[in-house]
Protein backbone atom coordinates (compact mmCIF):
# COMPACT_ATOMS: atom_id res chain seq x y z
CA UNK A 1 0.00 0.00 0.00
CA UNK A 2 1.63 3.13 -0.65
CA UNK A 3 2.39 6.20 1.36
CA UNK A 4 -0.70 9.07 1.00
CA UNK A 5 0.97 12.25 -0.62
CA UNK A 6 1.54 15.16 1.43
CA UNK A 7 -0.49 18.27 0.14
CA UNK A 8 2.54 21.25 -1.15
CA UNK A 9 1.44 23.79 1.59
CA UNK A 10 2.98 26.41 -0.95
CA UNK A 11 0.51 25.45 -3.99
CA UNK A 12 -2.38 24.80 -1.41
CA UNK A 13 -1.77 29.00 -0.01
CA UNK A 14 -1.40 29.91 -3.67
CA UNK A 15 -4.52 28.60 -5.17
CA UNK A 16 -6.59 29.63 -2.54
CA UNK A 17 -5.03 33.26 -2.37
CA UNK A 18 -5.95 33.36 -6.44
CA UNK A 19 -9.01 32.04 -6.01
CA UNK A 20 -9.92 34.49 -2.81
CA UNK A 21 -9.19 37.23 -4.78
CA UNK A 22 -11.34 35.81 -8.13
CA UNK A 23 -13.97 34.98 -5.67
CA UNK A 24 -13.75 39.03 -4.05
CA UNK A 25 -13.41 40.78 -7.15
CA UNK A 26 -16.77 38.85 -8.44
CA UNK A 27 -18.81 39.40 -5.15
CA UNK A 28 -18.00 43.04 -5.46
CA UNK A 29 -19.46 43.02 -8.95
CA UNK A 30 -23.15 40.99 -7.28
CA UNK A 31 -25.19 44.09 -6.39
CA UNK A 32 -24.27 46.94 -8.80
CA UNK A 33 -26.05 47.96 -11.90
CA UNK A 34 -23.37 46.95 -14.67
CA UNK A 35 -25.16 49.99 -16.66
CA UNK A 36 -24.50 52.68 -13.87
CA UNK A 37 -20.89 53.70 -14.93
CA UNK A 38 -20.07 57.13 -14.04
CA UNK A 39 -20.26 59.59 -16.62
CA UNK A 40 -17.61 60.79 -18.20
CA UNK A 41 -19.37 64.03 -19.12
CA UNK A 42 -20.11 65.13 -15.53
CA UNK A 43 -17.95 67.98 -13.92
CA UNK A 44 -17.14 68.81 -17.92
CA UNK A 45 -18.86 71.78 -20.65
CA UNK A 46 -21.97 70.57 -21.61
CA UNK A 47 -22.25 70.13 -25.33
CA UNK A 48 -23.71 72.61 -27.38
CA UNK A 49 -26.63 71.96 -29.43
CA UNK A 50 -28.56 74.05 -31.82
CA UNK A 51 -32.02 72.36 -31.58
CA UNK A 52 -35.69 72.99 -32.94
CA UNK A 53 -38.24 72.13 -30.67
CA UNK A 54 -41.79 70.32 -31.36
CA UNK A 55 -43.29 73.64 -32.25
CA UNK A 56 -41.04 75.21 -34.24
CA UNK A 57 -38.55 76.96 -32.14
CA UNK A 58 -35.33 76.80 -31.90
CA UNK A 59 -33.39 76.37 -28.83
CA UNK A 60 -29.20 76.46 -28.31
CA UNK A 61 -27.70 75.68 -24.79
CA UNK A 62 -24.99 78.90 -25.07
CA UNK A 63 -28.27 81.07 -25.12
CA UNK A 64 -28.83 79.60 -21.78
CA UNK A 65 -25.98 80.34 -19.93
CA UNK A 66 -26.35 81.97 -16.40
CA UNK A 67 -29.46 79.23 -15.78
CA UNK A 68 -29.74 75.98 -14.35
CA UNK A 69 -30.91 73.84 -17.05
CA UNK A 70 -32.34 70.14 -16.67
CA UNK A 71 -32.37 67.88 -20.07
CA UNK A 72 -34.27 65.24 -19.86
CA UNK A 73 -34.15 62.34 -22.99
CA UNK A 74 -36.89 60.17 -23.05
CA UNK A 75 -39.80 58.09 -24.95
CA UNK A 76 -43.71 57.57 -25.21
CA UNK A 77 -42.17 53.44 -25.31
CA UNK A 78 -39.89 53.63 -22.26
CA UNK A 79 -42.21 52.95 -19.13
CA UNK A 80 -39.86 54.46 -16.01
CA UNK A 81 -39.71 57.69 -18.76
CA UNK A 82 -43.88 57.68 -18.65
CA UNK A 83 -43.43 57.25 -14.64
CA UNK A 84 -40.92 60.46 -14.24
CA UNK A 85 -43.34 62.72 -16.32
CA UNK A 86 -45.56 63.60 -13.49
CA UNK A 87 -42.61 64.48 -11.15
CA UNK A 88 -41.12 66.47 -14.60
CA UNK A 89 -44.28 68.58 -14.92
CA UNK A 90 -44.78 69.41 -10.90
CA UNK A 91 -40.90 70.46 -11.03
CA UNK A 92 -40.98 72.79 -13.58
CA UNK A 93 -43.74 74.41 -11.90
CA UNK A 94 -41.69 74.58 -8.66
CA UNK A 95 -38.35 75.49 -10.18
CA UNK A 96 -39.67 78.55 -12.85
CA UNK A 97 -36.12 79.65 -13.02
CA UNK A 98 -35.06 76.32 -14.17
CA UNK A 99 -35.03 75.79 -17.49
CA UNK A 100 -36.61 71.78 -18.32
CA UNK A 101 -35.76 70.34 -21.74
CA UNK A 102 -36.94 67.64 -22.74
CA UNK A 103 -35.32 65.68 -25.93
CA UNK A 104 -37.27 62.93 -27.85
CA UNK A 105 -35.22 59.80 -28.38
CA UNK A 106 -35.79 57.37 -30.89
CA UNK A 107 -39.41 58.06 -31.21
CA UNK A 108 -42.02 59.46 -34.19
CA UNK A 109 -42.64 62.48 -33.38
CA UNK A 110 -46.60 62.05 -34.05
CA UNK A 111 -46.58 59.63 -31.38
CA UNK A 112 -45.03 62.20 -28.82
CA UNK A 113 -47.14 64.90 -29.68
CA UNK A 114 -50.09 62.69 -28.63
CA UNK A 115 -48.54 61.53 -25.71
CA UNK A 116 -47.86 65.47 -24.44
CA UNK A 117 -51.43 66.32 -25.17
CA UNK A 118 -52.95 63.50 -23.21
CA UNK A 119 -50.46 63.86 -20.14
CA UNK A 120 -49.49 67.30 -20.18
CA UNK A 121 -46.63 69.39 -21.01
CA UNK A 122 -44.68 72.14 -18.84
CA UNK A 123 -41.84 72.60 -20.90
CA UNK A 124 -40.03 72.31 -24.51
CA UNK A 125 -39.19 68.73 -26.02
CA UNK A 126 -36.63 68.67 -28.93
CA UNK A 127 -36.75 66.72 -31.94
CA UNK A 128 -33.42 64.65 -32.09
CA UNK A 129 -34.35 62.61 -35.32
CA UNK A 130 -30.64 61.92 -36.45
CA UNK A 131 -29.45 60.72 -32.78
CA UNK A 132 -26.71 63.23 -32.77
CA UNK A 133 -27.34 64.81 -29.58
CA UNK A 134 -28.07 61.68 -27.88
CA UNK A 135 -24.74 60.74 -28.91
CA UNK A 136 -23.05 63.77 -28.14
CA UNK A 137 -24.31 63.60 -24.58
CA UNK A 138 -23.55 59.91 -24.69
CA UNK A 139 -27.00 58.65 -23.77
CA UNK A 140 -27.26 54.88 -24.21
CA UNK A 141 -31.08 54.47 -23.26
CA UNK A 142 -34.03 56.40 -21.57
CA UNK A 143 -34.37 57.89 -19.32
CA UNK A 144 -30.97 59.93 -18.47
CA UNK A 145 -31.44 63.22 -16.81
CA UNK A 146 -28.28 65.71 -17.31
CA UNK A 147 -28.36 68.48 -14.64
CA UNK A 148 -26.21 71.35 -15.70
CA UNK A 149 -25.52 74.63 -13.92
CA UNK A 150 -25.74 77.83 -14.04
CA UNK A 151 -21.77 78.20 -15.78
CA UNK A 152 -22.48 75.20 -18.63
CA UNK A 153 -20.94 72.33 -16.48
CA UNK A 154 -22.47 68.85 -16.46
CA UNK A 155 -22.86 68.51 -12.75
CA UNK A 156 -24.90 65.21 -12.85
CA UNK A 157 -25.95 62.76 -14.75
CA UNK A 158 -28.82 60.65 -13.89
CA UNK A 159 -29.43 57.25 -15.41
CA UNK A 160 -33.37 55.93 -15.03
CA UNK A 161 -35.99 57.36 -13.79
CA UNK A 162 -35.67 60.59 -11.36
CA UNK A 163 -36.81 60.32 -7.55
CA UNK A 164 -38.17 63.52 -6.00
CA UNK A 165 -35.41 63.76 -3.23
CA UNK A 166 -32.46 63.44 -5.79
CA UNK A 167 -34.12 66.64 -8.20
CA UNK A 168 -34.52 68.01 -5.22
CA UNK A 169 -31.46 68.53 -3.88
CA UNK A 170 -29.75 68.61 -7.16
CA UNK A 171 -31.51 71.81 -7.49
CA UNK A 172 -31.53 73.10 -4.56
CA UNK A 173 -29.26 75.28 -5.51
CA UNK A 174 -31.22 77.04 -8.21
CA UNK A 175 -33.73 78.35 -5.74
CA UNK A 176 -30.97 80.60 -4.23
CA UNK B 1 -46.20 71.96 -34.42
CA UNK B 2 -44.00 71.43 -37.35
CA UNK B 3 -44.10 68.32 -39.24
CA UNK B 4 -41.41 65.89 -38.86
CA UNK B 5 -39.99 65.98 -42.19
CA UNK B 6 -39.32 69.76 -42.02
CA UNK B 7 -37.15 69.03 -38.21
CA UNK B 8 -35.42 65.72 -39.93
CA UNK B 9 -34.79 67.53 -43.17
CA UNK B 10 -33.15 71.05 -40.80
CA UNK B 11 -31.32 68.70 -38.66
CA UNK B 12 -30.21 67.22 -42.07
CA UNK B 13 -27.89 69.96 -42.98
CA UNK B 14 -26.24 70.42 -39.52
CA UNK B 15 -22.96 70.08 -39.70
CA UNK B 16 -20.91 67.11 -39.16
CA UNK B 17 -17.31 67.49 -36.89
CA UNK B 18 -15.58 66.89 -33.83
CA UNK B 19 -15.27 70.37 -31.90
CA UNK B 20 -12.04 71.65 -31.56
CA UNK B 21 -10.76 68.32 -33.47
CA UNK B 22 -9.47 69.47 -37.02
CA UNK B 23 -10.00 66.20 -39.97
CA UNK B 24 -7.54 65.21 -42.05
CA UNK B 25 -8.33 65.28 -45.71
CA UNK B 26 -10.75 62.77 -46.59
CA UNK B 27 -10.39 59.59 -47.63
CA UNK B 28 -11.31 58.26 -51.36
CA UNK B 29 -15.33 57.43 -51.16
CA UNK B 30 -14.36 54.11 -52.69
CA UNK B 31 -12.37 53.38 -48.96
CA UNK B 32 -15.49 55.30 -46.75
CA UNK B 33 -17.64 52.15 -45.87
CA UNK B 34 -14.26 49.77 -45.48
CA UNK B 35 -13.39 52.89 -43.00
CA UNK B 36 -16.55 52.82 -41.36
CA UNK B 37 -16.91 49.21 -40.98
CA UNK B 38 -13.68 49.22 -39.03
CA UNK B 39 -14.22 51.72 -37.15
CA UNK B 40 -17.66 50.71 -35.91
CA UNK B 41 -16.70 47.27 -35.59
CA UNK B 42 -14.68 48.55 -32.92
CA UNK B 43 -17.48 50.21 -30.91
CA UNK B 44 -19.82 48.83 -28.43
CA UNK B 45 -23.43 49.49 -28.90
CA UNK B 46 -24.44 51.24 -26.21
CA UNK B 47 -27.86 49.36 -25.43
CA UNK B 48 -27.42 45.62 -26.91
CA UNK B 49 -24.95 42.42 -24.86
CA UNK B 50 -21.66 42.35 -26.20
CA UNK B 51 -22.62 43.64 -29.80
CA UNK B 52 -20.64 46.13 -31.83
CA UNK B 53 -22.38 49.07 -33.53
CA UNK B 54 -21.15 47.54 -36.76
CA UNK B 55 -23.19 44.54 -36.12
CA UNK B 56 -26.24 45.74 -34.08
CA UNK B 57 -29.66 46.61 -35.49
CA UNK B 58 -30.88 49.01 -32.98
CA UNK B 59 -31.70 52.24 -33.32
CA UNK B 60 -29.21 53.75 -31.47
CA UNK B 61 -26.00 51.57 -33.19
CA UNK B 62 -27.61 52.93 -36.33
CA UNK B 63 -27.28 56.78 -35.48
CA UNK B 64 -23.84 55.76 -34.54
CA UNK B 65 -23.52 54.10 -37.71
CA UNK B 66 -24.13 56.80 -39.77
CA UNK B 67 -22.50 59.51 -36.79
CA UNK B 68 -19.14 57.56 -37.62
CA UNK B 69 -19.68 57.21 -41.24
CA UNK B 70 -20.10 61.04 -41.94
CA UNK B 71 -16.72 61.63 -39.65
CA UNK B 72 -15.21 59.22 -41.43
CA UNK B 73 -16.15 60.61 -44.97
CA UNK B 74 -15.07 64.30 -43.64
CA UNK B 75 -11.88 63.08 -43.24
CA UNK B 76 -11.38 62.07 -39.11
CA UNK B 77 -9.26 59.15 -38.28
CA UNK B 78 -10.25 56.28 -36.25
CA UNK B 79 -8.15 57.48 -33.25
CA UNK B 80 -10.06 60.91 -33.26
CA UNK B 81 -13.66 58.88 -33.78
CA UNK B 82 -12.70 56.43 -30.86
CA UNK B 83 -11.54 59.91 -28.84
CA UNK B 84 -15.05 61.40 -29.61
CA UNK B 85 -16.75 58.13 -28.77
CA UNK B 86 -15.01 57.88 -25.21
CA UNK B 87 -15.15 61.38 -24.62
CA UNK B 88 -18.91 60.83 -24.59
CA UNK B 89 -19.90 57.41 -23.22
CA UNK B 90 -16.32 56.52 -21.80
CA UNK B 91 -13.66 53.66 -22.61
CA UNK B 92 -16.56 51.23 -22.02
CA UNK B 93 -17.56 51.96 -25.52
CA UNK B 94 -14.15 50.43 -26.73
CA UNK B 95 -14.84 47.10 -27.36
CA UNK B 96 -11.15 46.61 -27.11
CA UNK B 97 -9.15 48.18 -24.45
CA UNK B 98 -6.92 50.92 -25.56
CA UNK B 99 -2.80 49.92 -25.68
CA UNK B 100 -2.14 52.22 -23.06
CA UNK B 101 -3.58 49.92 -20.49
CA UNK B 102 -0.74 47.38 -21.26
CA UNK B 103 -1.49 45.58 -17.78
CA UNK B 104 -4.71 44.29 -19.21
CA UNK B 105 -3.03 43.05 -22.53
CA UNK B 106 0.02 41.82 -20.44
CA UNK B 107 -2.07 39.81 -17.58
CA UNK B 108 -3.54 37.02 -19.75
CA UNK B 109 -0.40 36.01 -21.29
CA UNK B 110 1.53 36.47 -17.39
CA UNK B 111 -0.87 34.45 -15.74
CA UNK B 112 -1.21 31.86 -19.06
CA UNK B 113 2.83 31.87 -18.99
CA UNK B 114 2.98 31.21 -14.99
CA UNK B 115 0.32 28.27 -15.63
CA UNK B 116 2.16 26.78 -17.97
CA UNK B 117 5.48 26.88 -16.83
CA UNK B 118 4.01 25.86 -12.94
CA UNK B 119 2.24 22.36 -14.64
CA UNK B 120 5.70 21.86 -16.28
CA UNK B 121 7.49 21.85 -12.72
CA UNK B 122 4.89 19.51 -11.86
CA UNK B 123 5.78 16.84 -14.11
CA UNK B 124 9.56 17.24 -14.47
CA UNK B 125 9.29 17.42 -10.32
CA UNK B 126 7.25 13.98 -10.59
CA UNK B 127 9.53 11.98 -13.06
CA UNK B 128 12.70 13.43 -10.79
CA UNK B 129 10.98 11.80 -7.91
CA UNK B 130 10.37 8.55 -9.51
CA UNK B 131 13.40 8.08 -11.21
CA UNK B 132 15.98 10.46 -9.39
CA UNK B 133 18.98 8.74 -11.45
CA UNK B 134 16.90 9.29 -14.60
CA UNK B 135 18.53 5.94 -15.43
CA UNK B 136 16.82 3.05 -17.44
CA UNK B 137 14.55 1.42 -14.94
CA UNK B 138 14.29 -2.52 -15.24
CA UNK B 139 10.81 -4.05 -15.42
CA UNK B 140 9.56 -5.64 -12.43
CA UNK B 141 8.54 -9.24 -12.31
CA UNK B 142 4.67 -9.90 -11.58
CA UNK B 143 4.64 -13.69 -10.51
CA UNK B 144 7.55 -16.63 -10.09
CA UNK B 145 7.76 -17.21 -13.53
CA UNK B 146 8.23 -14.38 -14.87
CA UNK B 147 10.68 -13.76 -12.08
CA UNK B 148 12.28 -17.09 -13.12
CA UNK B 149 12.69 -16.17 -16.79
CA UNK B 150 14.39 -12.91 -16.21
CA UNK B 151 16.96 -14.19 -13.79
CA UNK B 152 18.02 -17.03 -16.31
CA UNK B 153 17.90 -14.13 -19.03
CA UNK B 154 20.53 -12.20 -16.46
CA UNK B 155 22.95 -15.78 -16.57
Amino acid sequence: MSEPTKPNIAVLVGGLVLTGALVAVLASGFGRDPKALPSVLEQKPAPEFIKSDLDGNEWRLSALKGRWVVINFWSTWCLPCKSEHPLLLSAASEYPDVQFLGVVFSDEIPKVDAYLRKNGSAYPHLADPDGRMAIDYGVGGVPETFFIGPDGTIVKKIVGPLDEATLNQLLEGAKE
Amino acid sequence: MIPLWMATAALAAEPVGIPGVEPGPPPPADQVDANTREVASGLRCPVCQGLSVADSSSKTSIEMHLTVRELVAAGYSKEQINAFFVSRYGEWVLLAPESSHWIVWLAPLLVGGLGIAWIGSLVVGSRKKSNPAGAPVAPKPSDDYERQLLAEVDE
